[in-house]
């Protein structure tokens, strides 16, 4: 049962190998291996790592688009279903959203802004129209994106701004956890900055849990509570955002974050 | 500075009918022997642009206007031939995304000795050799079966070197890095740019680079350019920049919104153009 | 549930230019004569004048007769109506069940996916006229026949690149978020991806309209398709070709040249839609 302690995502020995190559011979690639971990409510989760660190895989099983190989997200302690039905996935989806790294990909270019977020509000709410228009405009404000942007086009959006008519979508549902894939990761910093206030405003109102996939540690200390640190599917290091970056414990970890260039920063060759 | 090796005068550059046509609005600079200089900006600034522009890659229909001169020659008014050995020889670019710039079938081998196609069975052998030589001063261990191997079965921090190799092979005098590292993981990206500052030491080649990320320019690079909407509107030195000495408002409000790994701001300092606006027209 | 309130607009507006709007003027023409043949044709198509037998162009008769005296003119302005309505048929028919296969297997990889490749590939290696004659002679010779016939080869490649269109637009993720935000199969399949591959999908159909022209055509030239007395182009060819030795070109002649105009204008008509330029892919 839900009680106020209950973690939003709990994954539980998180698995997944990918089966590659012809019909000859098939390659097992472990994409993710044997990662645990939980998201309090209310509070932003990082997942971190580089190409290869299955950091996407496991924000994709939580969003329910990959199945687990082995163990289970359990979503405010219910089990995410293997092979969920179309009601289930409409609960599930009243739970976790996703936004996506592209803004430019991840919107129907047919579809007006304003249309894309009625039609997620449409399938979970059984409301009239004006109901839902009114949703709509509260949504475009919570985003700050003006009104009159619900009928735009996507290609008539800047990239930020299709990022958050994205992050505007995604929270139609009401959900209580939204998982965000690398969502800052293609912008203008100037217009980065403006999307992470805009999360941070919108997590202060909601009260909805992120579990914030990146591979950019300065964007982790600046929304994140807590970190992983994934390297090849498994989980390095672990911990309060603050901590991991100011005293990481393992080699690894710091390595990642002395390459990121800052004051002080010179390139350097690997061993 | 008349001994400067690259000097671009008063460039313009537009696409008529494009819905922003005025792509490049009167970029001047000049690059000596040897330094390293950075070009920074967000997408739309004409950063790339301005390189490909050096290089005479200029998209089509576009109409060009103002001066570039390599070593005193006019690049606008060279032949074909001799632009071809300028590419070739004098200048070398990286770019973005090194799967889209090799021929996804062509083995890795074929693509560093293309140039000596055509010549003799042991004139082909030495290159083949010198080419692995390069790979392996790369740092790839196992040079020769890379060699042999196809762009996709590379991860991109490897093709980025083949890529180095193949323009540092050629000993440029100029090597321009358009987002070089920007595809690759932080720590291979830190490795691919000590790669870089070892051979531009080592070749005394100058270069140039450019990226999105002020931080990593600033590490790097001799002199920082700040580009925006098709204008340069600020150089400076890394020291300025880390002194807080940035005199445009549009390089004090890039500077001031990005986030820190060392420090979390209650809220990001988020760009108001309407500082700027109109002062860069 | 209630009724979808979904606006959906054009992504961009194709920007139609001479190269489709010359072809498209010349199909409209043939359209419009198959529709108001009665009315256009001046003499009865089928009426007979044993007097007036392969006649040369005259002020009576435009195009001359053929070798039953009957008035080419009327005969090749009635023959449009079947010329373009088997087409039609083809295409409407091969268009809704390949697009249909071409989604279904895009969204479910796997067997249903296995599936419909094997029954594509066997379609496809298949000779299609001669799958199209064997169709005929098991059904009966006709205009419908002939064109239910030709229809299920033309499935096969419409299936196959709707298919590949699909596929691309299930694995973008814009579709992906679709299904997280909770939509079933049938409102992302109805309302998102049909309307994206519509482009694809009617500059196909359209080529396949000017290729199924041809082939029923081919059809009734053989005796199999549309039968005599009535007027059909790939007939009056047939019927024309013996009447050719005796010095009298005029029927086979202005039936395969009104044939090859059409063909080529609806041909034209899908490569002007295939190559514009949709949506950039920024």
């Amino acid at each position: 049962m839900t009680t106020p302690e209950s973690p939003a995502v709990e994954a539980v020995h998180l698995s997944k190998t990918f089966l590659s190559g012809g019909w000859v011979r098939k390659d097992v690639v472990q994409a993710v291996d044997d990662v645990s971990f939980r998201l309090k409510a209310g509070t932003t989760l990082a997942l971190v790592g580089e190409s290869g660190s299955g950091k996407t895989t496991v924000a994709r099983m939580v969003a329910g688009l990959e199945s687990p190989t082995e163990g289970e997200v359990r979503i405010f302690d219910e089990p995410r279903a293997a092979r969920p039905g179309a009601k289930d996935r409409r609960a599930v989806a009243r739970k976790v959203q996703l936004v996506f790294q592209n803004p430019y990909r991840s919107l129907d270019p047919r579809q007006t802004i304003g249309s894309a977020i009625e039609e997620f509000i449409q399938v979970h709410f059984d409301w009239d129209r004006a109901q839902r228009e009114a949703r709509v405009k509260d949504l475009l404000e919570l985003v700050s994106l003006p009104h009159r942007m619900r009928t735009a086009l996507p290609s008539e959006l800047s990239g930020g701004q299709r990022q958050r008519a994205c992050i505007a979508r995604a929270l139609a549902p009401e959900p209580r956890i939204l998982v965000l894939d690398e969502a800052v990761a293609a912008l203008d910093v100037s217009v980065q900055a403006h999307v992470l206030n805009v999360l941070a405003d919108v997590r202060d109102s909601t009260g909805v849990s992120y579990l914030f996939v990146t591979h950019d540690l300065a964007v982790v200390r600046q929304i994140a509570d807590d970190v992983i640190v994934l390297r090849m599917g498994a989980v390095v290091e672990s911990g309060p955002a603050a901590r991991v970056l100011d005293e990481p414990q393992e080699q690894y970890t710091r390595i990642l974050r002395d390459s990121v260039p800052r004051d002080g920063w010179t390139p350097s060759r690997r061993a | 500075m008349s001994d400067a090796l690259l000097r671009v005068s008063g460039l313009r550059l537009r696409i008529p009918g494009a819905s922003e046509p005025e792509i490049l609005r009167g970029i001047s600079l000049s690059l000596n022997r040897g330094e390293a200089l950075g070009i920074v900006g967000e997408s739309g600034s004409g950063k790339s642009m301005t390189v490909r522009a050096i290089m005479m890659l200029n998209p089509d229909g576009s109409e060009l206007d103002g001066g570039i001169s390599y070593a005193g020659a006019d690049v606008r008014a060279m032949s074909p031939a001799a632009l071809r050995e300028y590419r070739r020889s004098q200048v070398g670019m990286i770019f973005q995304d090194p799967h889209a710039a090799l021929n996804p079938v062509q083995r890795i081998g074929d693509f560093m000795t293309e140039a000596t196609r055509g010549l003799s069975r042991a004139e082909r052998r030495v290159a083949w050799d010198n080419s692995t030589q390069w790979l392996n001063d790369v740092g790839i261990r196992n040079a020769s079966d890379v060699m042999r191997r196809f762009p996709h079965e590379l991860s991109g921090g490897m093709l980025q070197r083949v890529m180095i190799a193949s323009v540092a092979s050629n000993r440029p005098a100029i090597i321009l890095a358009d987002e070089a590292t920007t595809a690759l993981d932080v720590t291979t990206q830190s490795d691919v740019l000590a790669l870089l500052g070892e051979l531009q030491r080592e070749s005394g080649a100058a270069i140039v680079l450019i990226s999105h990320d002020i931080e990593l320019v600033a590490g790097v690079c001799d002199r920082i350019l700040v580009m925006y909407r098709g204008r340069i509107v600020e150089e400076l030195t890394p020291a300025e920049m880390r002194a807080g000495e940035a005199r445009e408002p549009y390089t004090q409000a890039l500077l001031a919104c990005r986030p820190s790994i060392s420090e979390r701001f209650p809220v990001l300092p988020v760009a108001d153009p309407s500082l700027w606006e109109g002062r860069y027209e | 549930m209630t009724l979808p309130v979904i606006k959906i607009r054009a992504a961009s507006r194709m920007r139609l230019t001479a190269r489709f709007w010359a072809p498209a003027c010349v199909a409209g023409a043939f359209g419009l004569i198959a529709l108001f043949a009665r009315l256009i044709a001046p003499y009865n198509p089928g009426a007979t004048d044993v007097l007036q037998l392969l006649q040369p162009p005259s002020p009576e008769h435009w195009l001359g007769t053929d070798s039953s005296g009957r008035d080419l003119l009327s005969r090749l302005i009635s023959g449009s109506q079947t010329a373009l309505l088997g087409p039609l048929i083809v295409v409407v028919f091969a268009t809704i069940v390949g697009s249909l296969l071409g989604i279904v297997g895009a969204w479910n990889r796997g067997w249903p996916d296995s599936l419909i490749g094997r029954v594509i590939d066997l379609i496809f290696s298949f000779p299609s006229m001669l799958l199209a004659l064997v169709l005929v002679a098991v059904f009966s010779p006709g205009l419908v026949p002939a064109a239910i016939a030709v229809s299920i080869v033309f499935i096969a490649p419409i299936a196959r690149l709707v298919r590949s269109s699909a596929l691309r637009e299930v694995n973008s993720p814009y579709v992906e978020a679709l299904r997280v935000g909770g939509l079933s199969s049938w409102a992302i399949g109805f309302r998102h991806l049909v309307p994206n591959l519509l482009p694809v999908i009617i500059a196909q159909a359209t080529t396949s309209f000017g290729f199924a022209m041809v082939e029923l055509a081919g059809i009734s030239y053989l005796g199999l398709g549309v039968q005599e007395p009535t007027p059909d182009w790939g007939v009056m060819i047939e019927a024309g070709q013996s009447s050719i030795v005796q010095g009298h070109p005029q029927e086979a002649l202005f039936a395969g040249a009104l044939l090859v105009v059409a063909v080529v204008s609806f041909l034209l008509i899908g490569d002007s839609l295939s190559s514009e330029p949709r949506r950039s892919p920024e």
